[in-house]
């Protein structure tokens, strides 16, 4: 079944032939029979009145004379019988009695199948010698009444066979006589139908009939069953409609129950074993459809609820159809087709596993992490040089205490090892331990504890202690005076300490786990969890993996760039915190574009030319990078990366296909705003060293024509100031040479002054400033010149002061009012000058915010009372007033550079 | 004293620049030096050149501060405009301010002198 392509097919056969076979067999026969008696013993469908009224006689009456027989056919004629029936023949009546039978022609007689002498075979029992003559026009049926299924009579032949004759049994005659030659009657073994019950049939005592006691009303149109009663010693004929402990009912019954089944046309047929295969065929390949739709509960619910529907179908399809199913065969098929389909999936499933866990298994190339971590010798490695690094020791090593044990164990060491530890060193309830518990601490040992350490290094100890509970120590080994070079050495140490003992802690446990695991190891058998554990090793896998995953999302999420990693088709994967963040605060619903639209929406690009680059990277696999913008913020500055994410072919998987070859598209949004600023900051250097030469050009020009012209007089005056000019120009290149050639990066880091342009820091900061001021509805006036000279300052201190500057007028000023900013170049100086209509405050406190030692300050005041130290560095002068009811004003003095 | 009478405002920052400019016109032309754009407002208060030489970047008072109380004060005055800043609409938007012509720095004497010809009146 493994290798065939439709098992399906291979098991609706299976489970539908095989239930069939074993039916035709007759396996089921019994268990059908069972549910036939319920079935009948329980009608759905209540009878019709009886045709058949049954006449008892014993022993002495059956052997009697015409005064009985004859007697008894006349007062059944007068009452109206249709038919009379008797399940013998009587032997000792007269030629008058058989006479009358053939001259009323309704009286049918039994005759038993008996060995004959003369025939050396089994024949019919002869006609009693009172019937000879008539026998001929006389109508009589076989007695023969069949053999029990497993005790139960359920069933009456329509035939015997005797020899080459085939005599109609007596029911099927009477039946015959009765209704009519034409209608159709059981050619084979048909059920009689007992859905009556046992009182179903009258049955009247001969006597009674004799006596004239029997109303018309019950023998009128009816066939008279006459036979005999059932003898007290006999236990009668067991029938679906036994009760309990009663004997069964006596031959005349039963062929009164069978007559009555023909006369009411209510034999029950068997269905056609051809007409079986093809509802069990159909019942299988439902079955096997609807078995894969659900799971093992579902399959037994199913398997279940089809079992009582073909049980009903037995109840009610042979009292309303007259028709048998193959009950126990469709149950059979049901149940079949369930094993077999559950046993197919659990195989698929368990080799699915199998061969998933190998795979995970050959693609980790490192251990389970968890188990591993704790035992393997490199993860603690990593600590160790970690620890090693960051303190710079010589010697280390970290020893565990063990529960119920006085002597410390070795974890891990670093140029050392326990041997170095002398044996009666070692008992942590004694010196240096328990003085390193007692203080939980670090603490310097004054006696050597590694033997090999010689005095010009010093030994510390510290107690690894977690959730109050001292797991280890940690001894460490320094030359003399070397932990002053780490600064805040104790303190690191003690960090590190919590974080070992941590460690030390986890390890612990696990390793307890384990011990505990062994032991439990033989009750998994008992709760059948024994053996290759797949779900485990499988689960376990999955764990790795998932921790992975998360990890490798926690790093994505972690990294500062922001950055939205795009499937092939443009649609959003994965994006990173950063750029979640950065996308809110522009109110871009960055989950619901595409990489198209980023692209025309940041880097401002038209449809046509955002398609060209992404086209680019599906096709050629081409990184490209552009400028782009926040379409809110434009002061910042971006550079927006796009990099195929390419597949290797090795790594897909049989039949998956990447489009491109590619397994998405990675944007990057890298911030390049403080660069672009320096950029800008040199450019602006660069224009004012380029507008100061161009001046110092024209004086030199101005010169040399003067000079040219020969005016005697003024070339003295006119020399000089060329070589005046010229030095001027020397000092102004050396001057800028340093600042020009300092590298971007390096400048970012810059803490010292360099050449800036004030009023591109002023709109800057009144950009940034530009929410508060629209909070606070104010006014901005500012009489700014359109270039003035670029100023001495350390950038980010000035941007950081005037922001603070703003602040505190914005604070202070009475909404709706104005802000006011001037400034003015003078004697290589730039004043500024910002000033606010506010509340304003007493001056002398002013002063003491601004330069005094109080202490109780803003943020913004603190800000600046340190930047005021910080500038005068720069030759930068910050002052400033307050006037209670009308505001503050501050007065920034800068040095012009050129 | 000039030949042609003709009186000349100098407004330029650079003291260099500004004798120079001088030493060049003194012979020809009667010649007054203002050191930014509100020290030469406050020469005309008193005596109306016939052409003003003027740089435009300046402290105090720029060029274009000056040019714009001359609009509205002195519309008729010629404005020969210095500038040592050549960007590509520089000049369009010197002249838009009010200025008669633009001279990009450096500028050789006989381009000074032949400007200060084409400027003045007469």
């Amino acid at each position: 079944m493994r290798n065939f392509p439709y098992p399906a097919i291979l098991i609706t056969l299976v489970s539908a032939i095989g239930a069939w076979s074993l039916n035709v067999l007759g396996l089921f026969d019994l268990y059908d029979a069972q549910v036939y008696d319920m079935a009948v013993r329980y009608g759905s469908r209540p009878p019709d009145t009886p045709s058949v009224l049954l006449i008892t006689a014993n022993e002495d009456e059956l052997a009697a004379g015409d005064s009985t027989w004859l007697d008894a056919i006349e007062t059944l004629e007068a009452l109206g019988a249709r038919q009379i029936v008797f399940t013998f023949t009587p032997q000792h009546v007269s030629s008058r009695f058989y006479e009358r039978a053939v001259q009323l022609g309704n009286l049918v007689f039994g005759r038993f199948p008996q060995f004959s002498v003369q025939s050396d075979a089994i024949d019919m029992a002869p006609w009693p010698p009172a019937a000879q003559g008539a026998e001929h026009r006389l109508i009589f049926g076989a007695v023969v009444i069949p053999p029990a299924d497993s005790g139960v009579y359920r069933r009456n032949h329509a035939y015997y066979q005797l020899g080459s004759q085939n005599y109609p049994i007596l029911e099927t005659q009477a039946a015959k006589q009765m209704m009519g030659q034409d209608q159709p009657f059981p050619e084979s073994d048909y059920w009689v139908d007992f859905s009556g019950g046992l009182d179903y049939l009258p049955v009247v005592a001969l006597p009674r009939l004799l006596a004239g006691e029997l109303i018309p009303e019950l023998v009128r149109g009816k066939s008279v069953l006459i036979g005999p009663a059932l003898a007290a010693h006999n236990p009668g004929l067991h029938t679906p409609i036994d009760r309990g402990g009663n004997p069964g009912i006596s031959p005349l019954v039963f062929q009164g129950f069978a007559l009555q089944t023909l006369l009411g046309q209510q034999t029950v047929h068997p269905m056609p074993e051809g007409w079986q295969l093809v509802i069990l065929l159909l019942v299988s390949t439902v079955n096997v459809v609807l078995y894969q739709l659900g799971r093992y509960q579902f399959g037994i619910l199913l398997t279940g609820a089809a079992a009582g529907v073909y049980a009903v179908s037995g109840w009610l399809l042979p009292a309303w159809f007259l028709l048998w199913p193959p009950v126990t065969a469709l149950v059979v098929v049901q149940i079949a087709t369930f094993i077999l389909v559950s046993h197919y999936k659990f195989r698929v499933e368990e080799a699915t596993t199998r061969r998933l866990i190998m795979e995970l298994s050959g693609q980790s190339h490192e251990k389970r992490q968890i188990p591993g971590f704790y035992t393997d010798a490199e993860p603690w490695a990593q600590v160790v040089n970690f620890v090693k690094q960051t303190l710079d020791l010589s010697w280390l090593i970290f020893l565990e205490r063990l529960p119920g044990q006085y002597y410390v164990k070795e974890i891990i060491a670093l140029n050392c090892s326990l041997a170095d530890i002398d044996e009666r060193r070692r008992d942590y309830r004694r010196l240096p331990y328990s003085e390193a518990m007692a203080e939980n601490r670090l603490v310097r040992l004054q006696k050597r504890l590694f033997l090999r350490l010689n005095v010009d290094y010093e030994q510390y100890l510290t107690p690894l202690v977690f959730g109050g509970e001292v797991l280890g120590f940690w001894v460490m080994g320094l030359p003399a005076g070397k932990n002053t070079h780490v600064p805040e050495f104790f303190s690191i140490v003690n960090e590190f300490s919590v974080q070992i003992a941590e460690m030390i802690y986890h390890r612990q446990q696990w390793l307890q786990q384990q011990k505990i695991d062994k032991i439990h190891d033989v009750f998994l058998y008992l709760r059948l969890k024994g053996g290759e554990n797949f779900h485990g090793t499988l689960k376990q896998n999955i764990a790795v993996y998932q921790r992975r995953l998360l990890g490798l999302e926690q790093i994505f999420d972690s990294i500062g760039i922001a950055a939205v990693f795009y499937n092939p088709f443009g649609s959003v994967i994965q994006v990173n915190h950063t750029m979640e963040e950065l996308m809110k605060k522009e109110h871009i619903l960055i989950y619901q574009i595409t990489a198209l639209d980023l692209l025309c929406l940041l880097c401002q690009l038209p449809m046509a030319d955002s398609q060209r680059i992404l086209r680019q990277v599906f096709t050629d696999h081409k990184a490209t990078t552009l400028p782009a913008h926040l379409p809110d913020n434009p002061r910042y500055h971006y550079l927006l990366h796009v990099r195929p994410v390419v597949i290797n072919p090795q790594q897909l998987e049989a039949g998956e296909v990447a489009p491109f070859q590619l397994r998405g598209i990675l944007i990057e949004l890298v911030d390049v705003t403080s660069l672009h600023d320096l950029s800008v900051m040199k450019s602006g250097f660069m224009e004012h060293i380029y507008f100061q030469l161009r001046n110092d050009l024209q004086t030199i020009l101005l010169a040399a024509d003067l000079l040219n012209s020969g005016d005697q007089p003024a070339s003295n005056d006119v020399l000089d100031m060329l070589k005046q000019q010229v030095d001027d120009a020397i000092r102004l290149v050396d001057q800028a040479q340093d600042y020009l050639f300092k590298d971007l990066i390096e400048l970012q880091q810059i803490e010292d002054s360099y050449p800036v342009e004030l009023l591109e820091a002023i709109h800057a900061t009144l950009d940034a400033a530009s929410d508060q001021i629209k909070e606070r509805q104010l006014k901005i006036e500012a009489r700014l010149p359109e270039l003035v000279s670029l100023v001495l300052a350390e950038p980010n201190l000035l941007r950081e002061l005037l922001k603070m500057l703003l602040t505190i007028l914005i604070d202070d000023a009475i909404t709706g009012s104005t802000l006011s900013i001037t400034m003015i170049e003078q004697e290589q100086t730039i004043t500024c000058t910002l000033s606010n209509q506010g509340f304003g405050m007493p001056n002398s406190r002013f002063q003491d915010y601004l330069t005094g030692s109080v202490d109780d300050l803003t943020p913004a005041f603190k800000k600046l009372r340190t930047g005021i130290r910080q500038m005068t560095q720069w030759s930068g002068e910050l002052t400033g007033a307050s006037t209670l009811g009308e505001g503050i004003c501050f007065e920034l003095k800068l040095r012009c550079f050129i | 004293m000039s030949g042609s009478g003709k009186r000349i405002l100098i407004i330029e920052d650079e003291a260099l620049i500004r004798r120079l400019i001088s030493l060049s016109l003194e012979e020809k032309y009667v010649l007054r030096e203002a050191e930014n754009g509100q020290k030469g407002l406050e020469l005309l208060g008193s005596w109306r050149p016939h052409l003003v030489i003027l740089d435009i970047m300046m402290p105090v008072m720029d060029g274009l501060q000056f040019l714009s109380w001359r609009n509205q004060h002195h519309p008729d005055m010629p404005v020969l405009a210095l500038t040592s800043i050549k960007q590509p609409n520089r000049q369009g938007r010197i002249l838009s301010a009010g200025a008669s012509a633009v001279l990009f720095k450096p500028i050789s004497l006989p381009e000074l002198l032949e400007q200060v010809v084409k400027l003045l009146p007469g």
